[in-house]
């Protein structure tokens, strides 16, 4: 022990040194995470942020979630999930954290003000409510710039301490799949189109079931025999019969070529920063009742409102859709200079003859049969295609695609838990129409 | 070189009145300050800084006097105080501060008690060492059969409302059991085996920061006891092969130190948020009024993380007087003129404690070293630790006492060679 006594001495030593020093090393570690910090973090500490707005200046958010009872699963609030846009775009709302300072010198701070192409907070009220109080969403946006015009997910009501009601922390559009029922067969007749454009003149007698060459059948909705029709008459009527018939008509090959430019399949997708979901479906050949159930609109079929109201779009447009952004840019408010602006993109999704093809075949269905009864359409909505999809739960949701050629705008609806025929989706169409026209 | 005048006994006195009352006034402005704190519009940073000036003041001040008079008790004593300050204004904050004051009391109460009991103390007899070892034995019955598991590692014992930590428990009693094994071959292996065998236990209940503190005191008792750097570094060696083999087959260890160095890409974790607590602090921290903002919902921070939470409530300067008392205390191993064996034993295994107790809570909830959830002293909620370490300070303050020095200041080399 005692010729170890200058050692001891100078481990002690080192010991304390190591002490003090560890002070400065930890405050060198916690500096280097500030990049790490989100704008979930300062609203935390701080209660204050940047700033996001509709397209027309309406504030959604300023640290505080306005309207997030119909844009909360979108915007965000302050106890809020990561794919909102305040959680994905915190370091552009607040870029000059002091790590000196901490939350002291966020103070006087007033953030970033980010504009989104987002209607009105009144207009989207409007739309939300349409749906009456029931669940689901509805996505619509510009299909020439590609700007999200509404992106409603209901229910939507978050609350800041993190609490809210089933459903309403996740964005539909954004997350969820639905089923398409009818609306595939837009898609089956495009693919049809495609493939050859004599199909448009492809007949089938309905008789309100039809037998399938694995021994399956296919009926149309209480077995209604709908007779002789052509392919624009099969898509007023929405004939199941028909559509498997047409279906067994497509090349596979063919027809999940044109499926995969129209977007089904792909993987990693997103709207702007935001993860969404793609959709999918199985159309593997042309005989047995689960590739033909799928285009036809159950089967395996699983489709995002974003991916069709982009198909939508390209019917409307001769073939081409832009991808859709909602955040337009983002800004310094004291001298209005930009950090960040959209940069619209335009892609082919669909062959343009095809396109122009179905495009009229669709508005003269839609001006056929959608224009009277409950689920009437307004003048506004150049064409629409509804559906019901059966959940295998005995619950069944009604949706409905279309777009508005006056305001370049194409949509997707989806309500959930309906009974046949309710009439709601065309309701929120008419109400976006509506606030379209303002 | 000592100036004259400070020898002097009036001069003394003076300065014991000075460190008094400066220890009275720092106590006083953190009381304030906690105070002001219920005022929405109280200047409370200035409460803090105050408490701060005051308390470098005082420490500063005993710290002259320590070096001048020679007499390093009073030093000790300031240390404590400040540290057992800090502790109880922040479990006030943040713990059921009833319960947690009467331990913090009971904590010096067990320094006092364990101070009168050893201060007369030169070496350890043989009844004391045997009941040291039954306590060992008891304890580590106890942590292998009548603890329960809870997140994950089984630490705590209940017994009724109460519920106590074996691993903090036995490390005052290895100390002494340390302590008493100088140049004794009987006890050194005794020592020896229960140590190695307390690792062990403690590293397969997951408690790797209590693994890890008695295993160093090990290390340092077996080099002072045996004067062997090889058997030293054999146990290093052996403690470092464990420790691989341990990773080899423990997800939960390699989970640890897989997170090491990447917490901040693990959202939502504890040391992440620590940091961001710190970071939301700035130099001058959070301040009372905010510092739920670092907390949360999250208990441990009042104990893993505690000094994480100093410097993220506190601030930095705050941080810095806590490690200069924890430095303070470690220091007088160095000072030490004690002149008996057992005593110095003591003073270096409390002082190497101390400082990894204190390493791996701040170092390790801010992630430059991994977390393996251990208190520091004084400052940390919890019964078993407050008690702990309390009895390791008494231990502390009876190795100095200057009753038991002779008149002259010896070092241990001349006593050695007398």
């Amino acid at each position: 022990m005692y010729r170890s006594e200058k050692l001891k001495r100078a481990l002690i030593l080192i010991m304390v040194c190591l002490m003090i020093l560890s002070v400065p090393a930890c405050l060198i570690r916690v500096y280097n995470a500030r990049d790490h910090l989100t704008l979930r973090d300062l609203i935390r500490a701080t209660g204050k942020t940047g700033t996001i707005t509709a397209a027309q200046g309406d504030v959604l958010f300023d640290g505080t979630a306005h309207g997030k009872d119909i844009v909360g699963n979108l915007i965000g609030s302050s106890a809020v999930t990561p794919n909102t846009i305040a959680v994905k775009y915190s370091a552009d709302l607040v870029p000059d954290f002091s790590v000196l300072r901490g939350i002291r010198g966020l103070e006087d701070m007033e953030g970033l003000v980010l504009e989104t192409t987002l209607l009105p907070l009144a207009s989207q009220k409007a739309i939300a409510d349409a749906f009456s109080g029931k669940n689901g969403a509805c996505f619509s946006y510009n299909y020439e710039t590609g700007a999200v015009l509404c992106m409603l997910s209901l229910p939507s009501a978050t609350e800041d301490d993190g609490t809210a009601t089933d459903g309403a922390l996740m964005n539909r559009c954004l997350r969820s799949v639905y089923i398409p029922g009818s609306t595939m067969k837009v898609i089956t007749a495009l693919c049809a189109l495609t493939q050859n454009p004599g199909l448009e003149h492809f007949t089938y007698t309905c008789e309100g079931s039809r037998n399938l060459p694995d021994g399956n059948t296919v009926k149309c909705m209480g077995s209604t025999a709908h007779g002789q029709l052509d392919l624009q008459n099969a898509l007023g009527r929405s004939c199941n019969c028909y559509f498997s018939a047409l279906a067994q008509e497509l090349n596979v090959a063919t027809a999940n070529a044109t499926l995969q430019e129209l977007g089904f399949g792909a993987t990693g997708n997103t709207l702007d920063r935001l993860t969404r979901t793609g959709s999918s479906t199985a159309f593997e050949n042309n005989s047995t009742h689960s590739s033909l159930w799928s285009m036809v609109g159950q089967g395996k079929s699983a489709v995002s409102l974003i991916d069709f109201a982009m198909i939508a779009g390209a019917i409307a447009s001769g073939g081409q859709a832009a991808q859709p952004y909602v955040v337009d840019s983002i800004r310094d408010p004291g001298d209005g200079s930009a950090t960040y602006l959209a940069e619209p993109q335009v892609n082919q999704l669909a062959s343009e003859p095809a396109s122009r093809q179905m495009y009229r075949l669709w508005v003269d269905a839609t001006d056929r049969y959608y224009r009277t009864g409950q689920s009437a359409l307004s003048a506004r909505i150049t064409a629409a295609k509804s559906g019901t999809a059966q959940q295998g739960n005995g619950t069944q949701n009604r949706l409905l695609l279309g777009f508005m050629e006056g305001y370049k705008v194409a949509f997707m609806i989806v309500v959930e838990d309906v009974p046949n025929n309710d009439p709601t989706p065309a309701r929120v169409a008419n109400a976006l129409a509506q606030e379209l026209s303002k | 070189m000592i100036p004259v005048f400070l020898k002097r006994p009036g001069v003394r006195k003076l300065l014991v009145a000075v460190l008094v009352l400066g220890f009275l006034l720092s106590l006083m402005a953190m009381v304030t300050g906690q105070a002001r704190d219920l005022e929405p519009y109280a200047q409370r940073m200035k409460a803090y800084r105050s408490a701060m000036l005051f308390g470098m003041g005082f420490f500063l001040l005993a710290a002259l006097y320590s070096i001048c008079s020679g007499a390093n008790i009073l030093t000790f004593c300031t240390a404590v105080t400040v540290l057992y300050a800090i502790g109880v204004s922040f479990q006030i904050l943040f713990a059921g501060y009833e319960k947690q004051l009467l331990l913090q009391a009971g904590s010096l109460v067990t320094a006092c008690l364990v101070f009168l009991v050893w201060r007369r103390n030169r070496d350890i007899s043989d009844a004391w060492y045997i009941a040291l070892v039954v306590a060992a034995l008891v304890l580590l019955m106890l942590q292998l059969f009548f603890t329960k598991e809870l997140n994950g590692a089984r630490l705590w014992v209940r017994i009724g409302s109460f519920s106590l930590q074996p691993g903090e428990f036995i490390k005052p009693v290895l100390v002494l059991l340390g302590a008493g094994s100088y140049r004794k071959s009987g006890r050194s292996f005794l020592y020896f085996v229960i140590t190695l065998l307390s690792t062990a236990i403690f590293v397969l209940f997951k408690d790797l920061g209590t693994a890890v503190v008695l295993f160093c005191s090990l290390v340092l008792v077996t080099y002072l006891t045996f004067d062997s750097e090889l058997l030293s570094l054999g146990l290093i060696g052996i403690a470092l092969a464990a420790f691989i083999g341990v990773l080899m087959v423990s997800s939960y260890a390699r989970t640890r130190f897989g997170n090491w160095g990447n917490v901040m890409e693990i959202p939502g974790s504890q040391q992440s948020n620590y940091i961001k607590g710190v970071l939301f602090g700035g130099f001058s921290g959070l301040g009372l009024p905010h510092a739920h903002i670092m907390t949360g919902t999250d208990r441990f921070v009042s104990t893993d993380a505690s000094l994480a939470a100093v410097l993220g409530v506190y601030g930095t300067p705050m941080l810095l007087l806590t490690m200069l008392c924890y430095g303070l205390l470690i220091l007088q191993a160095a000072h030490n003129r004690s002149v008996f064996p057992a005593n110095h034993l003591v003073l270096c295994q409390v002082g190497v404690m101390i400082f990894i107790n204190t390493m791996l809570n701040l170092c390790g909830s801010l992630d430059l070293l991994p977390f393996t959830g251990v208190t520091a002293p004084l400052i940390s909620y919890g019964g078993s630790s407050a008690l702990s370490f309390g009895a390791m300070l008494g231990l502390q303050a009876a190795a100095l006492n200057p009753a038991i020095h002779p008149p002259k200041r010896r070092h241990l080399c001349t006593a050695a060679k007398n």
